[in-house]
């Protein structure tokens, strides 16, 4: 038996030669090769008399062009009109072929699509037409282009434009009923063209714009209009539709600098340009309308003496009639002549008369140019025939033409043509699989049939449709586009393309390739997992491909195995098996016996599954938007829903929340190029999805059980994915969200922290606290750090005024405390704190209190990122602190060394009751000094009285420790210092000036003894334990 | 035995580990003041009495445990049972597991205690019982009206969990203990998977390496009982009669999920007669033995 793998039934190079989407491109003689694939057309015929028993194809045309003949006093003008590669160059074509006229009564010019140079175009017209008329016009055309390079010539082309505005373009007059709109068109037209002066010579018009550097230069540029006509005429390039050759909003210089300052001075040209950029469409539309112009003068076709185009036509039309005989115009593609249809134009709108013969046109034009078409040419249409978009009624059979056509080849096409015309054939095209080159059937005919398919073809019978078969055929005419489909499109893709890379492929057994995929609708309803049957490697993916573009996800006919080479990936005994044996163990898979369900009966369920594009996603497809969405929301849901964060006693309250949502968001599961919207922070734990079948598998189980809350197939309210095993599903499910949890919660509790973060905000407390004046130990605990608030009033020193701003903030901040509250804490449901884990917050104060800037340094540090709130008001705490460290532990130090001094060994409280005792019976003896003094000396003593007794009068400041550690510490007994020794200051010098007068006053006051001797022998005493105060010495060290 | 679900339903692992942990460094004791005003900080928490609050509940959980005890003075001072495993209430997250694990293990090993000498079995272990019976593929509904209600009258269990307000700490406990998940599929849906994955992996290191499967599960009904000790088994009546060769429901979902984790390989046999059946929904697999992969280690 014939085997089919490896089979091609047609050349690689016999698709180059007789494929031709564009008809541009396709040779002047090779109307065989056009005919024999060509499929009737479907057109509207717009426009005209109705064809008598008109078939709506392009046979209607020719009809209608027919009809026109022999009418002395008219022309025929059919227009034929259609979208881009919809087939109306065609449809002129097929018309040019069939013209079975009388050479003795018609002259015909046809122009292909394939001329695409002005000047090729002008010698087409001159050559095509009679007489020898043209030929002065064409050197003198050829001069223009040969004595002048491309950038001469651009400029040239621009100073005619100037020329023209200034010169030959005329204002618009009125026109009769003319609407608001129309009005406005025109004033602003005229505006644009200028005043004329005293000489007539249009001023301060766009013609003096144009002269001005920034948009002359703009106009000028590389690539810009003028470029693209000028390297037209140069014959360099070509443009379809004279796309490029048309001046557009972007082309003036709008968003440029410079123009301004170019046109300071010249209000008028200002105001000008301030007009432009208000209303840049009249500006672009008098630009079309001078470049026009411009080029018919730069190129000499506008000859004030010699032939002009419209000479020529005249002539040629003077001469035919002469002849007795018809001007046939076919033109493939009327914006071909573009810049020059003024001229066609005049030609189309002259009536043939006494000494003028008759035009018979026939044009093809995109919509869009056609809508440009001059108003009197368009009324004067006596048909207009418009090619439908689907013009092809029958895709399928259109393309099956081509892969006969293919097969044939051009020479055997050719020669049948040849032949054809000869024997006067109708039926000259052969159905290459009924009959090769010796007349015998394809001997692959009948299995090829049999299993790709065939399609009947009118006039040819049954088509094989290999390589393709329904499905893939099907497919490949479903294949995504950017936009609409066109006979063109289908063309370059399923038979240029394809067509090209099955043969390369199939030769070497690596059809379907992977950028197969790319040319066909590759729409899935199941998992690829599940489609391979748990096959993998190179040769599985090619398998799919099959599966999926030949067999609708599912068996592949024998043939198709057997021609791609598929029966090893398939196993033994695949080859003619119907179905496709799963070769992969069940495990391997998640499918056991009886596991993997069936696909679903339609119509059971009303929703439709939303899988099918994430099955196509993992193929290269992309999910949409809320596609995205709402996989990132379901996984994140259910993976929250699973950390179980209390059970480590932190809950989800407003700041725990923050935390770890900057660790853990929708945003952490990541598409990838698909992931719409910001991704997660680089701190973050991010989960890719890949275009796997694992990944896949886990979103389908995640969609299906977020939308049903089970794994029961038949409770659906859409379909199973079927192939998929509810056990497998849910355990692929279960095992990657417990994975991701696991993540999420190590993240979350070890490498943030968040135990520590408690621990940190309980101990940098108890550091503010000690920092605001409150005397705190270690052993006092959490509770002390939570309960107590430093007193508002309490009197600091100045020097660490500053720092205990800073504590009172920090001890302020709520999202603080809340953090413990947040993090060590036993709750229920959506309430607050019960229990709080004391045992292990207390853990850090001992080390805290210990050495306060290492411990406000680590939190700085260590919680920046985590905790930014308590990491910043550590740092500042910290900072405050080492700002003011030397100065307190100087002050500290000054004030002890006071203390000392006064006191030189007396225990505060003592002193404290002698300078009360002093101090009452110097005012009661009114030697009181000063005399307003009392109330300070009081205070003062009452400082002394309420010092605590453990005041230290000497302290070693630690070397070894940073000063901002030793002013912290301090600050449980420093602040009482300072007072102490402010309060002895005033003691002293209240005793000093008290004995002054004293002194003073004894020898002069001979009754003093008699008047106080007892408070004089006290005060003697006083003076003894207070010589210090004196400043007597003595009592220091 | 006291119930877990209606005097006690402010108690949970949680709260037990807290007041645990702060025992441990009490060696003297504490009385209830002591405890309430150093575990329930004004500033943070908002006061309540012993009973209405969760520490009443859950010291009298824990001495229902054993875990903790108290003196017959008054105040009665209340201590940590030298029976607590004092590394567990380390404060780290394995640590914590442990805990839990061992308060599964006591509540089982205590209910088939009580199951006989023919006293009450605590309510949450026969909840427990009836929880590992139910099938993973149809997670229960944590709203109590939705499935769960039929389900538990169906067991014959609504004498002990039969409203909504026990069916709440009915479902912490059993996810805190690791014998189920729960999946939020928004904020209004939740399921409760039965799943004993967690309590299993918490046991794992105290498991035989290596055994016929037969005795390795007696073995993890031995360490966790309300995963199907018969004793156990036979209190909820509405349970199906089950072979014991034939494992389902929770812990069948377990096993799997731990074979896929690497941790145990289920050697599967075709013909060995002391074989397991494993059986999740349609899926039945014959296991030989079962071994623990190093990773679990």
């Amino acid at each position: 038996m014939t085997t089919m793998q490896g089979f091609r039934c047609w050349h690689a190079d016999a698709v180059g030669k007789t494929v031709y989407s564009d008809i541009g491109a396709l040779p002047g003689d090779a109307d065989a090769v056009f005919l024999a694939a060509h499929s009737p057309m479907s057109l509207t015929h717009v426009r005209g008399a109705e064809v008598v028993d008109g078939d709506g194809s392009e046979r209607d045309v020719l009809e209608a062009l027919m009809a026109a003949t022999g009418d002395p006093d008219r022309n025929t003008l059919i227009a034929v009109t259609g979208v881009p590669g919809a087939g109306k160059s065609h449809v002129v074509r097929w018309v040019h072929a069939h013209l079975k006229l009388d050479e003795e009564r018609f002259h015909v010019l046809y122009v292909p699509r394939a001329i695409q140079t002005i000047r090729d175009l002008l010698r087409r017209i001159v050559q095509g037409l009679p007489g020898d008329s043209g030929q002065e016009m064409l050197e003198r055309v050829d001069a223009a282009v040969i004595r002048a390079s491309p950038a001469e010539l651009r400029d040239r082309l621009l100073e005619e434009m100037r020329y023209a505005l200034t010169w030959i373009l005329e204002p618009q007059q009125p026109k009769a009923a003319e609407t608001e709109d129309e009005q406005g068109r025109r004033e602003d037209r005229n505006n644009l063209l200028g005043e004329p002066d005293d000489q007539g010579k249009r001023r301060h018009g766009l013609a003096d714009l144009l002269a001005v550097s920034p948009v002359n230069q703009a106009l000028l540029r590389p690539g810009g209009v003028l470029d693209n006509i000028v390297n037209s005429v140069h014959a360099e390039t070509s443009r379809r539709d004279g796309a490029g050759s048309r001046f557009e909003v972007g082309d003036l210089p709008l968003k440029e600098p410079g123009v301004r300052s170019a046109l300071r001075g010249d209000e008028e040209l200002l105001d000008l340009w301030t007009f432009v950029l208000q209303d840049p469409g009249a500006a672009v539309d008098l630009l079309n309308e001078a470049v026009q112009e411009a080029l018919l003068r730069a190129l000499g076709l506008r000859a004030t003496q010699g032939e002009t185009l419209d000479v020529v036509f005249r002539q040629a039309r003077e001469f035919l009639h002469h002849e007795g005989k018809e001007l046939v115009l076919l033109f493939e593609d009327l914006a071909q002549f573009g810049l020059i249809d003024g001229e066609l134009y005049d030609q189309f709108s002259t009536q043939p008369g006494s000494s003028t013969a008759p035009l018979r046109v026939v044009f093809a034009v995109t919509d869009g140019p056609f809508e440009r078409i001059v108003g009197t040419v368009r009324s004067r249409l006596t048909h207009h025939f418009k090619v439908a978009d689907d013009a092809l009624k029958d895709r399928e059979v259109f393309l099956s033409r081509y892969l006969n056509l293919v097969r044939l080849g051009r020479d055997e096409v050719e020669s049948a043509w040849r032949r054809a015309s000869v024997e006067d054939d109708q039926d000259w095209v052969r159905n290459a699989c009924d009959s090769n080159e010796y007349g015998t059937p394809c001997p692959m005919r009948s299995k090829c049939h049999s299993d790709f398919g065939a399609v009947e073809v009118p006039g040819l019978g049954a088509v094989g449709l290999y390589p393709y078969n329904k499905t893939a055929m099907r497919r490949a005419l479903d294949r995504p586009l950017p936009e609409s489909a066109t006979p063109r499109s289908d063309l370059d893709v399923c038979v240029s393309e394809s067509l090209r890379e099955a043969h390369h492929h199939i030769g070497r057994g690596t059809y379907p390739h992977a950028l197969a995929f790319e040319k066909f609708n590759s729409d899935i309803t199941r998992p690829k997992q599940v489609v391979l049957a748990g096959r993998t490697g190179d040769e599985a993916e090619r398998l799919y491909r099959a599966l999926v573009l030949w067999g609708d996800e599912e068996d592949l006919a024998p043939a198709v195995v057997e021609a791609f080479k598929l029966a090893d990936v398939l196993g033994d005994g695949a080859v003619g098996s119907p179905a496709v044996p799963p070769v992969a163990s069940a495990e391997h898979i998640g499918v056991t016996s009886g596991g993997a369900t069936e696909r679903p009966k339609p119509g059971r369920l009303q929703v439709q599954s939303p899988l099918p594009d994430l099955f196509k996603w993992e193929t290269g497809g992309r999910l949409s938007e809320p596609d995205v969405k709402s996989y990132r929301k379901t996984v994140y849901e259910l993976v929250k829903g699973r950390l179980n964060l209390d059970h480590d006693l932190v809950h989800s309250g407003s700041i725990a929340q923050e935390l770890i949502s900057n660790i853990f968001a929708v945003t952490s599961f990541d598409f990838g190029d698909e992931a719409y919207g910001r991704t997660a922070g680089r701190n973050a734990v991010r989960f890719r999805f890949e275009r796997n079948s694992n990944d896949v598998k886990v979103l389908a189980a995640a969609r299906w059980f977020a939308e049903h809350g089970h794994w029961l197939p038949d409770e659906g309210h859409w379909p199973w994915p079927s192939g998929y095993d509810p056990v497998d599903l849910m355990l692929t499910l279960e095992q990657r969200l417990d994975e991701w949890a696991g993540e999420v919660r190590a993240e979350v509790l070890t490498r943030r922290s968040t135990r520590d973060l408690a621990r940190a905000a309980v101990a940098a407390r108890a550091i503010a606290l000690v920092c605001a004046g409150v005397d705190l130990d270690s052993a006092a605990g959490l509770r002390a750090c939570l309960s107590v608030v430093p007193t508002s009033g309490e009197p600091t020193t100045l020097t660490w005024s500053a720092v205990e701003n800073v504590a009172r903030t920090l001890l302020e901040k709520t999202a603080i405390s809340s953090l413990i509250g947040d993090l060590a804490s036993v709750r229920q449901g959506a309430g607050g704190p019960q229990l709080i884990d004391v045992t292990v917050l207390d853990q850090d104060l001992e080390v805290a209190l210990a050495r306060p800037t290492h411990y406000l340094q680590q939190v700085a540090d260590g919680f920046k990122e985590v905790e930014p709130i308590l990491a910043a008001e550590a740092a500042a705490l910290l900072a405050a602190v080492r700002q003011c460290a030397d100065d307190t532990v100087a002050q500290a130090r000054q004030a002890l060394e006071t203390v000392e001094e006064i006191l030189g060994g007396s225990r505060v409280r003592v002193v404290a009751k002698e300078a009360e005792e002093f101090g009452s019976r110097a005012l009661k003896s009114q030697f009181f000094r000063p005399r307003d003094g009392y109330s300070e000396f009081s205070d003062a003593v009452q400082v002394l009285k309420q010092a605590p007794i453990d005041l230290p009068q000497r302290w070693e400041v630690d070397a070894g420790v940073p000063a901002g550690d030793e002013a912290v510490r301090i600050q449980r007994w420093m602040r009482t210092a300072v007072r102490v020794a402010n309060a002895l200051e005033v003691i002293r010098h209240t005793a000093a000036l008290t004995s002054e007068e004293c002194s003073h006053n004894t020898p002069e006051s001979g009754d003093l003894d008699q008047r106080e001797a007892f408070v004089h022998e006290k005060l003697i005493e006083v003076e003894q334990r207070l010589r210090v105060l004196a400043g007597n010495g003595g009592a220091r060290g | 035995m006291l119930d877990f679900l209606d005097t006690h339903a402010r108690a949970s692992a949680q709260a037990l580990l807290v007041v645990c942990r702060y025992l441990a460094s009490q060696a003297k004791g504490q009385d209830s003041d002591d405890l309430r005003e150093a575990l329930q900080p004004g500033s943070l928490v908002r006061p309540t009495d012993l009973r209405s609050g969760m520490l009443g509940p859950a010291l009298a959980v824990g001495k229902g445990l054993g875990f903790i005890e108290s003196s017959e003075g008054k105040p009665p001072l209340w201590t940590l049972s030298k029976a607590v495993d004092r590394r567990t209430l380390e404060d780290s997250s394995d640590s914590t597991r442990a805990f839990y694990g061992s308060v599964l293990h006591t509540l089982g090993t205590r209910a088939v205690a009580a199951a006989e000498s023919g006293d009450k079995v605590s309510d949450i272990a026969l909840g427990f019982v009836w929880l590992a019976a139910q099938d993973p593929l149809e997670p229960i509904s944590t709203n109590w009206g939705e499935r769960a209600e039929d389900s538990i009258i169906k067991a014959g269990l609504d004498s002990e969990i039969n409203n909504g307000t026990q069916w709440i700490p009915f479902c912490r406990w059993a996810t805190s203990l690791g014998l189920a998940v729960e999946s939020s599929l928004s904020s209004r849906r939740s399921f409760l998977i039965p799943d004993c994955s967690g309590a299993i992996r918490r046991i794992l290191p105290r498991l035989p390496r290596s055994l016929p499967a037969e005795q390795w599960l007696r073995q993890v009904y031995s360490a966790l009982p309300v995963l199907g000790d018969p004793q156990l088994t036979k209190l909820v009546p509405g349970l199906p009669t089950r072979q014991a060769s034939v494992i389902s429901g929770s812990l069948a979902l377990a096993l799997h999920k731990l074979a896929r984790a690497g941790l145990i390989e289920l050697i599967p046999s075709e013909d060995a007669v002391d074989a397991v059946l494993v059986r999740l929904g349609n899926q039945s697999k014959r296991v030989s033995k079962v071994r623990i992969l190093e990773e679990s280690a």
